[in-house]
């Protein structure tokens, strides 16, 4: 497959009063056409900041990209002068975000907000980008579109922002949306509409999707391939399958099992439940071993001492863990 | 249910809106319209639903810090909502509460331990000297150390916060403790620290919770009974077994279908009733039942005539015309 986006060993780093931080360190993925990636994580980790980085929007003049490449279709994003970020931002490259409520402009209708990306980047006239608005709307399931087109963010629901937002994202056409947990402010039942919608999108259009989130049931319903992410690093690779039945990262593990899971069904019984002790370590704090080691509950001396190097488990599948190393040295 | 704590009994309460022009009618937001239920000691009763379902309105009414408009709260005997003045102050010891934002609900000026001690002093719990030894206690329970006793809040994590609160909320040794979301606003991985901490702290002191949650899943982990409100009223109300393994109302169904589950690969949209739109306004809740907007089996009856909560079997109620007699249900029956 031929990959559309393709970062390796980005690397990003913030100067904060600690000292310089290293935010990114070293994240590699490649995303195809039509594929939908997961991206998770604990806050912190790193995975918003990856978006960010993605779209030329690491914050300055605190945060820099110091290593590594992102690549566009061939294209170096990071080297990419900003005029021509902006020529492929909302336009090749869209991004929607984890706060419908605030990623709105409150003062001019959705209409107008929707438009603004098909007038930039498409050269689309007034009436044209108007039309394309209304269009969007109803390509997001919102009822009464033409009626609705000149109403402001505050008449629409929680949901319906999100749609909205979608709507704009997708104005252009990109070739990659890059989804920042579009649910995590939405109720269960308005959950399960965007991600449908999303699904849609990705079948009808071939649009290839970043999915950002905490929630490893959305993983497990959204996404093709999965990257875990610790403290800036990936710590796990692999098909969502590998990821979710055989994950070969503790951490992946502690993810998966530190939330109740919904058991439904004749002989649903109550869900289990492990806790990952202790919090993600301040970034500035962080030793030479493996980030994960202080809440590992399989952490071994030459984990607090030496970073892990990432193991291939199997094809397409892999982790930064010493003790897939000592399995392999052990068979 | 023989023993009974907590009993919430046709609970109303209505907020009334300002008028948009003089003469104009009068609007009223049904938060909570006609709920009851009961609440066995030692047990955690869990209220699910979604935003303006009032799931948060029922723990205001319980804990007195909302008007009631109608009904009434009783615990062990006592109405609490009758008390007025020094008796309900008095009686507030007994139900204390753990909020959703373990930032926005700790004093950033107090230290940690005088936060955990103020509803001793305001109740004129112990003297000086007891209050701060409960407090050493305390922290010891929830799992913070007792040296954090002088921090202030902004020097703890979001987890450690609400072990803050968790202890704050002990500290009267209370009956009934109401929890609104406690697990909401923190990190995944800490989410499953304090639910190990909440299931503890009740094993050792026979605690009663009222758990107010939207997350299915954790309902499922902490419950022993679960109510499922829909704009104001429960629509299901069913032990943990019973809910998860049949599931009778439509909107019951639509929501615990709605969630992303693990062994559900790429095909969620398949297996799923999916509700159009969002939920319609308490201000003018739809006649008839109130579900039946977006209901996808509603026929004419559930549209003028609202169906009572009744019980199906034992100890499963429903308010739904179309399961019959015994739980026949018009959905799919069974979840994959």
């Amino acid at each position: 497959m031929d990959s559309l986006l393709e970062l390796e060993h980005l690397e990003v780093e913030f100067d904060t009063w600690d000292g310089r931080v290293r935010v990114l360190d070293g994240v590699s993925f490649s995303l195809a056409a039509g594929e939908t990636l997961g991206i998770v994580g604990e806050s912190g980790c790193g995975k918003s900041m990856t978006a960010l980085a993605i779209m030329g929007l690491v914050p300055t003049p605190a945060g820099h990209i110091t290593g590594g490449s992102i690549r566009f279709a061939g294209e170096d994003l990071v080297r990419a002068p900003q005029a021509r970020l902006r020529q492929l931002r909302g336009n090749r490259i869209a991004m929607i975000f984890q706060e419908p409520m605030t990623s709105l402009n409150p003062v001019f209708t959705v209409g107008e907000q929707i438009a603004e990306a098909a007038r930039e980047h498409l050269g689309l006239s007034g009436t044209e980008s108007r039309h394309r608005s209304v269009e969007m709307l109803r390509a997001v399931h919102i009822p009464e579109a033409e009626k609705r087109v000149d109403e402001y963010p505050h008449q629409f629901s929680g949901g319906m922002r999100q749609r909205v937002m979608i709507a704009m994202a997708l104005a252009c056409e990109p070739q990659v949306l890059i989804a920042d947990e579009p649910t995590t402010a939405l109720d269960v039942t308005v959950q399960a509409q965007i991600f449908d919608l999303l699904q849609e999108l990705r079948e009808t259009k071939g649009t290839a999707i970043v999915l950002i989130t905490h929630d490893m049931g959305a993983i497990a319903e959204m996404t093709d391939r999965v990257i875990v992410m610790y403290a800036g690093r990936r710590v796990e690779e692999g098909a969502v399958e590998d990821i979710l039945d055989r994950p070969a990262h503790p951490y992946t593990r502690g993810l998966l099992a530190c939330r109740p899971q919904l058991q439904l069904g004749k002989g649903a019984v109550r869900p289990a439940l492990r806790e990952i002790p202790g919090v993600v370590p301040p970034l500035h704090l962080l030793g030479r071993g493996c980030a994960f080691a202080e809440r590992c509950p399989d952490a071994m001396p030459r984990c607090r001492d030496e970073r892990p190097v990432e193991t291939v488990v199997r094809a397409g599948h892999a982790a930064a863990c010493w003790l897939l190393d000592e399995r392999r040295e052990a068979a | 249910m023989s023993e009974t704590l907590l009993s919430v009994g046709d609970l109303r309460v209505h907020f009334p809106l300002r008028r948009a022009m003089p003469f104009a009618p009068r609007r009223t937001v049904r938060a909570v319209d006609g709920v009851s239920f009961d609440v066995a000691p030692g047990t955690t009763f869990g209220i699910v639903g979604e935003s303006g379902s009032g799931k948060t309105t029922i723990a205001l009414a319980v804990m007195r810090l909302t008007d009631i408009t109608g009904g009434r709260v009783a615990l062990g005997g006592d109405e609490l909502s009758a008390l007025h003045g020094e008796r309900l102050r008095a009686a507030r010891k007994r139900v204390q509460m753990i909020f959703q934002d373990p930032y926005s609900s700790l004093n950033p000026r107090m230290r940690a331990g005088a936060i955990v001690e103020e509803p001793m002093q305001l109740m004129g719990l112990e003297d000086d000297a007891g209050r701060k030894a409960r407090a050493r206690e305390l922290f010891t329970q929830v799992g913070l150390r007792e040296d954090q006793l002088q921090l202030f809040p902004h020097q703890f994590s979001g987890g450690q916060r609400q072990r803050i609160g968790i202890a704050r909320a002990l500290a009267t040794k209370p009956e009934l403790v109401v929890c609104d979301e406690p697990v909401s606003a923190l990190d995944v991985a800490i989410q499953a620290q304090i639910l190990n901490l909440l299931t503890e702290l009740q094993r050792q002191y026979g605690l009663t919770y009222l758990f107010i949650s939207h997350d299915l899943g954790v309902v499922q982990y902490l419950c022993d009974e679960i109510a499922v409100m829909y704009l104001g009223r429960i629509v299901e109300q069913a032990t943990r077994e019973a809910l998860f393994e049949n599931p009778l109302h439509p909107y019951t169904w639509a929501l615990l279908s709605a969630v992303p589950r693990l062994g559900r690969r790429r095909r969620g949209a398949a297996s799923r009733i999916r509700l159009e739109g969002d939920p319609p306004s308490p201000i003018n809740p739809p006649a008839g039942c109130r579900f039946s907007t977006r209901c996808p089996f509603a026929e004419a009856r559930c549209r003028s005539e609202e169906p009572p909560l009744r019980e199906v079997h034992a100890g499963h109620r429903i308010a739904c015309h179309l399961v019959g007699e015994g739980g026949a249900v018009p959905h799919r029956p069974g979840l994959d």
